[in-house]
């Protein structure tokens, strides 16, 4: 059990290690492309299968009893002593079961989406090296570990957003992606070390740091609490460090698949969840979450309404249901939060493959308002993107709407009516830029035609289909909270809401759907209009509400002069100025002593001699003294 | 007695030294050591040292010295030809000004010192006590010393066989 | 007593192979690599003895009953014949292809460099200071004869002449301390002159640390210390490149060897005395190393001076020794083995490039786009620069970072902060190299990887070098390069008083 555990984490490392070092051996690119993709497939294959195992094996135990896996003593100093172990308790369950398992599928549907590009052997590379930091941040049994794996997905991020790196709009996308998460880790690591020096050496794993924060004070916990939640708002893009999600679309589609799906974005809830315990102890931070949460999803949702790029729509829309998680954790519904984590991860991998397809049809056409009628073309693709929609906008039976409906009746009965209500507003929104989305590319332009369309393979159709069947059905483990008790996380207590309430809420929420529906319908059905800015409200919408520029002049343009500043003033004149004269003296001393060297014995021997005769008066003196 | 005969060594002693250094031939240099080494033989010999005597002479004037002057006069050494020293006076002064410390802190440190000396045993330095002492106790680096030797002796042999690989 | 034949196994193998290297050297049809191989193999069945010797050994005297207490056998002697045996072994592998390339190499130059090796275990096991003498003097004189191997060049005999008569000069001081140890102490085994000292604590020992500081002097002089580095410089450019290789790495280890075994334990009571003298010595060696590794155009040249300045700060450690640090011997040991692989891999691609392209005396400017043209090679080097100049994620980052430790704990932080700066100014000379490698188009084309003993024994130096930075526990499985650390300081318990 132990084996398979380290096993899951390691495998993907090796090949795609394999991987890097056959591209990179390979340069007159001999290795088909065969090769790199059955590499690349065998190993997320093989540890979704033993994932697998290790769910069913685990399952039938008692959730207090979590498996761990201990590698190595990786850090042992005075009272930091960090080892590399492996933690496989239910919640880490639930998330390698689906990372693993959305994962594969996304490595199938990328073999042929990537199948024309030069670095397919390098993409496999990064997208194996991806999938094994995400599953280390995930079994991570202390945080340092934990921050290991976090660090490199976000570098595997950025090497995949930065893939098409011979656009310099891809570059910049990718280190914007890059330099703010790195925002986020800042608080992160800042968090980590108040935390391990406010522990005092009590151990650094997950259990014993559950066990110390007892014995702390609680503006120490809020001030960790808080900072890491900085770390996670930078991962999963919430208010104000969201900016590099709509960017980082300029990667490859399964790129954005697997960020948006299975890995990366869901690291930040996933953090929040693990550390449940610490914020049960400061439920104030908690609230705070929850707003962040909510006004981001409100906020994405505002912003998606009026985007047009069919990727960035569903960016913010990622933006958005996180947000919604975040209002569960936030809330203390960790168990809601992972639920809607998990179904969302099914849908969303869905849409965005569903949207690759499209993509790739229409020759990376990716403006909605160029398409239409692609019912009628791309039938699998329509059906499974309607079923992928009907999920994200909580239509029942679909999955979306068990583990939404959990996290707004949460808010609801916890007596967080402002939440509550922005949550149900966001819900509207979503369906109706989600169904904006349906109407305007599968719909609208009845008539439209497409000679070149590009025909879609199986490894493209395939995946869509086992994710369709997914996003119908996973929601049923969310009846009467069954998910939820499964995880076992420490989850805060609710009121039980009467019979009539319940039926009351939950058909509230299917109205609300309902209503944005009817409105995309009636905006879009049947000839859709881009958005206009001809009115200011809507211009702020279109530009996003001007965050990017505001962060710019705020940030970007201040270190910038501050830099240029530092760069021409301080470092040119004053620096290198000393500097140089330093140096200048330093080498000129030098040259004058090599001259001593003249190479004559005689005078190497006075040097001798004269030292020895130096040491001896000195000695004299120190004998004397004593 | 003793002093007497101790005091016309040292003086030899000193005389060789001081003519090592300040004679302008190479070969009344050499002479001079001839002299230092037969000097200290003889103070081994006031010692009672009849090892170290004849092996100072053996060895320290019969090979050392006589084979320092065969090789001057075999290559012939002119004052001309050689590298030119200039014994002046600044010199001189320099040269006692860096030694003085060296040697006034040995003084210093001498003349504190507890010494303390047993007096000598009978058959102290014959060549039998120090055969005995030399392969027994002193076993180690008596052998040592013969692979020493013998590193040494092949490395002059690299050394002149190489001349006449050159000259050749 | 088999036992004791087991202990002596390893020296008398490199004496053994001394011989027959000697007589065999009168065959003229052997070729110039079979004769390197039998060194190799005689050192490293020697190496291998001496590892296992390493498990079991923990005080011991060899044939106590003969040679008395002269011949000491523990832990640290073995480890540092270890670093003899493998820097020996390494030295001969790398220059495989420069061995080739030149016509003066024979089968003596091997005789004489397992004489050198010889003198140098005997020096690690010598318990008694005329016997140390020899040692030095052993390991000296055939290295006198090394250095002027090269019969074309007349540097090289210059070089040797040089090392000769200041080598002797500087001898001359080590016997005289000892003859007024013996004449204090009235023995002259190291475990005597410390229970004088332990004894005697009311009587003048003026006489004593003189002869204490004597030997120091030359000791200093062997390791290159300034102010005695005047030849340092000299001797290095004009000796062949594999001994230059040799007595920067091996020669040096040798001699702390001694240092460490005389200041740790027997000179431990008066060493106090003349830590101000030691403390001066260090400053003045890191200043004039550096001073003189900037002014240098040949890399050899600054290869030999950095090497005084890296005695420099072992001299800091010595330093922090008398004044109290608990772990400052270790700290000299790691540094020790972490200096000898970067300097090993150093010089290695220095003379790899020597043996290829008929380049005399390798500047800096040769080295001008160097990595265009062999990136490989250019890699090693890059990381043996950072080795040397203390880069973070090589060994010699550990070794430096240890060094300051060692002194910070003795509150010395000004002198801690002088070597740090030292660090800096070596920057300067080692990043120069590593910018002209890369900065700098290549005149000639890329070549091949040559895959030979040389090449791959420097890649597998580099390798190490890294794995000591970064494999400190960053590696499963793997030990890390700071059990070394507790290696050395097991070693250095069992040297007993």
């Amino acid at each position: 059990m132990e084996a398979l555990l380290s096993l899951i984490v390691i495998l993907p490392f090796l090949s795609a290690t394999i991987l890097g070092l056959s591209y990179l051996v390979d340069s007159k690119k001999n290795l088909s492309n065969t090769y790199y993709a059955t590499i690349a497939l065998t190993t997320p294959a093989i540890v979704t299968l033993l994932s697998f195992v290790l769910v069913f094996k685990m399952s039938t135990m008692p959730h207090d009893t979590p498996l761990y896996a201990h590698l190595f003593d990786w850090v042992k100093v005075g009272q930091l002593h960090i080892e590399m172990r492996f933690m496989l308790d239910r919640l880490s369950m639930i998330m390698i079961g689906f990372i693993t398992f959305i994962g594969t599928l996304i490595h199938i549907y990328a073999v042929e989406y990537m199948q024309s590009d030069e670095g397919f052997g390098k993409f496999f590379a990064y997208f194996n090296f991806f999938l094994g930091s995400m599953l280390l941040l995930v079994v991570a049994s202390n945080p340092i570990i934990m921050f290991i794996g976090w660090e490199l997905v976000g570098l595997a991020s950025y090497l995949l957003i930065g893939f098409y790196h011979k656009v310099s709009s891809n570059i910049t996308a990718a280190n914007k992606a890059f330099i703010v998460n790195r925002v986020g880790d800042f608080g992160f690591i800042v968090a980590l070390g108040v935390l391990f020096i406010a522990l005092e050496g009590q151990g650094f794993s997950f259990e014993a740091i559950e066990q110390g924060i007892g014995g702390l004070s609680h503006s120490t916990l809020s001030f960790v609490g808080a900072l890491l939640f900085v770390g996670a708002m930078g991962k999963s893009a919430q208010i104000p460090l969201y900016v590099w999600l709509p960017d980082a679309m300029a990667g490859p589609t399964p790129v954005s698949a697997l960020i948006h799906a299975a890995t990366m974005v869901t690291a930040g809830v996933y953090m929040v969840a693990r550390f449940g315990f610490l914020y049960n102890e400061i439920p104030h931070i908690g609230e705070f979450i929850a707003y962040i949460g909510a006004f981001s999803a409100l906020i994405a949702a505002l912003m998606a309404s009026f985007e047009r790029d069919i990727k960035k729509i569903l960016a913010y829309s990622t933006m958005s249901q996180l947000g919604y998680m975040f209002i569960a954790v936030g809330l203390g519904a960790y168990g809601a939060g992972i639920f809607h984590l998990f179904t969302h991860a099914f849908f969303k991998a869905l849409l965005f493959m569903g949207a690759g397809a499209v993509i790739i049809a229409l020759h990376h056409e990716q403006d909605i308002f160029k398409m239409g009628n692609l019912r009628k073309v791309l039938p699998q693709t329509f059906i499974a993107m309607l079923i992928a929609t009907l999920a994200i906008t909580s239509i029942p039976p679909f999955a979306g709407f068990f583990s939404k409906e959990a996290i707004i009746n949460h808010a609801f009965l916890s007596g967080h009516y402002t939440l509550w209500i922005i949550a149900m507003t966001t819900a509207f929104l979503t369906a109706y830029y989600m169904f904006r989305l349906i109407f305007v590319v599968f719909f609208a332009h009845s008539t439209k035609t497409y000679p070149h369309l590009i025909p879609l393979g199986k490894m493209i159709i395939y995946p869509l289909i086992v994710l369709a069947i997914g996003s119908a059905t996973v929601g049923f483990l969310g009846i009467e909270h069954g998910f939820a008790h499964f995880v076992a996380l420490p989850d805060r207590a609710t009121p039980a809401p009467t019979h009539l309430l319940e039926y009351g809420l939950m058909g509230l929420n299917i109205l609300v759907a309902l209503g944005g529906i009817a409105l995309a319908y009636r905006l879009f059905g049947t000839n859709p209009e881009p958005p206009k800015a001809n009115i200011p409200i809507k211009a702020l919408f279109i530009h996003k509400f001007y965050v990017d520029a505001l962060y710019n002049r705020l940030f970007v343009d201040t270190l910038r002069s501050l830099s240029i500043f530092f760069d021409r003033v301080v470092d040119g004149a004053v620096i290198d100025g000393i500097l140089g004269l330093l140096t200048g003296g330093y080498k000129d001393l030098g040259a004058k002593l090599a001259s001593f060297q003249n190479g004559t014995v005689k005078t190497y021997a006075t040097y001798v001699i004269l030292s020895v005769s130096l040491m001896s008066l000195a000695l004299i003196y120190l004998l004397e003294a004593q | 007695m003793e002093s007497i005969i101790f005091f016309i060594l040292a003086f030899f002693l000193l005389s060789g030294a001081i003519m090592i250094v300040f004679s302008k031939e190479s070969l009344y240099s050499a002479i001079g050591f001839l002299m230092v080494m037969i000097a200290m033989a003889g103070m081994f010999a006031l010692l009672h040292h009849s090892f170290l005597f004849l092996a100072q002479i053996l060895v320290g004037v019969g090979a050392v010295v006589v084979l320092s002057i065969m090789i001057i006069l075999s290559i012939n050494l002119k004052e001309e030809n050689q590298p030119k020293q200039n014994i002046t006076r600044k010199n001189i002064l320099f040269t006692t000004l860096i030694i003085a410390p060296i040697a006034g802190l040995l003084l210093y440190a001498i003349a504190k010192a507890p010494f303390a000396f047993a007096p000598i045993a009978q058959h102290f330095g014959t060549i039998e006590t120090m055969g005995k002492v030399l392969f027994t106790h002193w076993v180690l680096p008596f052998e040592i010393v013969s692979i020493l030797l013998l590193g040494a002796m092949v490395g002059a042999i690299v050394l002149s066989r190489r001349r006449l690989h050159v000259e050749s | 007593m088999i036992w004791d034949l087991y202990l002596v196994m390893p020296l008398a193998l490199v004496f053994i192979g001394a011989l027959f290297l000697m007589l065999f050297s009168l065959v003229k049809q052997v070729e110039l690599t079979n004769y390197n191989l039998v060194t190799v193999a005689f050192l490293s069945v020697s190496l291998i003895i001496e590892l296992i010797i390493f498990q079991n050994v923990e005080h011991d005297y060899l044939f106590e009953t003969i040679f008395a207490k002269m011949f000491i056998v523990d832990k640290l002697s073995t480890l540092f014949n270890i670093l003899f045996l493998s820097g020996a072994i390494l030295t001969l592998l790398i220059n495989n292809n420069y061995f080739k390339s030149r016509d003066y190499y024979n089968g003596e130059f091997f005789a004489l460099l397992l004489f050198s090796i010889f003198g140098m275990m005997m020096l690690a096991h010598t318990n008694e200071l005329i016997t140390a003498f020899i040692s030095i003097e052993l390991a000296s004189i055939t290295l006198y004869v090394l250095v002027g191997y090269n019969h074309h060049s007349p540097k090289s005999s210059e070089a040797m002449l040089k090392y000769i008569i200041l080598g002797s000069l500087a001898g001359v001081f080590f016997i005289l301390g000892v003859a007024l140890v013996y004449g204090v102490v009235g023995s002259t085994y190291l475990g005597d002159i410390y229970s004088y000292l332990i004894h005697h604590q009311n009587s003048d020992i003026s006489l004593l640390v003189v002869g204490m500081m004597f030997m120091m002097v030359t000791l200093l002089f062997k390791i290159g210390a300034a102010p005695f580095h005047s030849w340092v410089v000299d001797v290095y450019i004009g000796s062949p490149f594999p001994v230059t290789m040799f007595m920067a790495t091996t020669l040096k280890i040798a001699i702390f060897s001694i240092l460490l075994r005389l200041f740790l334990v027997d000179f431990a009571p008066i060493y106090p005395l003349i830590l101000e003298i030691i403390k001066v010595v260090a400053i003045a060696t890191l200043l004039l190393g550096s001073l003189l590794a900037i002014a240098q155009t040949q890399l050899k040249g600054m290869l030999a001076a950095s090497s005084i300045v890296h005695v420099g700060y072992m001299l800091m450690a010595l330093y922090a020794i008398g004044v109290g640090s608990s772990f400052a011997a270790s700290a000299i040991i790691f540094y020790l083995i972490s200096y000898f692989l970067s300097a090993l891999g150093a010089f290695g691609i220095l003379s790899f490039l020597a043996s290829d392209e008929e380049k005399r005396h390798l500047s800096f400017d040769d080295f001008k786009g160097f990595a265009h043209e062999r990136p490989y090679m250019a890699a090693a080097m890059t990381i043996f620069m950072l080795s040397l100049a203390g880069f973070p994620s090589t060994i010699g980052f550990l070794g430096k970072f240890y060094i300051f430790m060692s002194v910070v704990e003795t509150g010395e932080i000004l002198l801690a902060g002088l070597g740090i700066l030292i660090a800096f100014i070596s920057i300067y000379y080692y990043f120069k190299l590593i910018a002209l490698m890369y900065f700098y188009p290549s005149p000639n084309p890329k070549k091949r990887f040559p895959f030979a003993i040389s090449t791959l024994l420097i890649v597998g130096v580099a390798l190490m070098i890294v794995w000591g930075g970064i494999g400190t526990g960053l590696i499963p499985f793997v030990a890390g390069a700071d059990g070394l650390l507790t290696i050395a300081s097991e070693a250095l318990k069992t040297i007993g008083k």
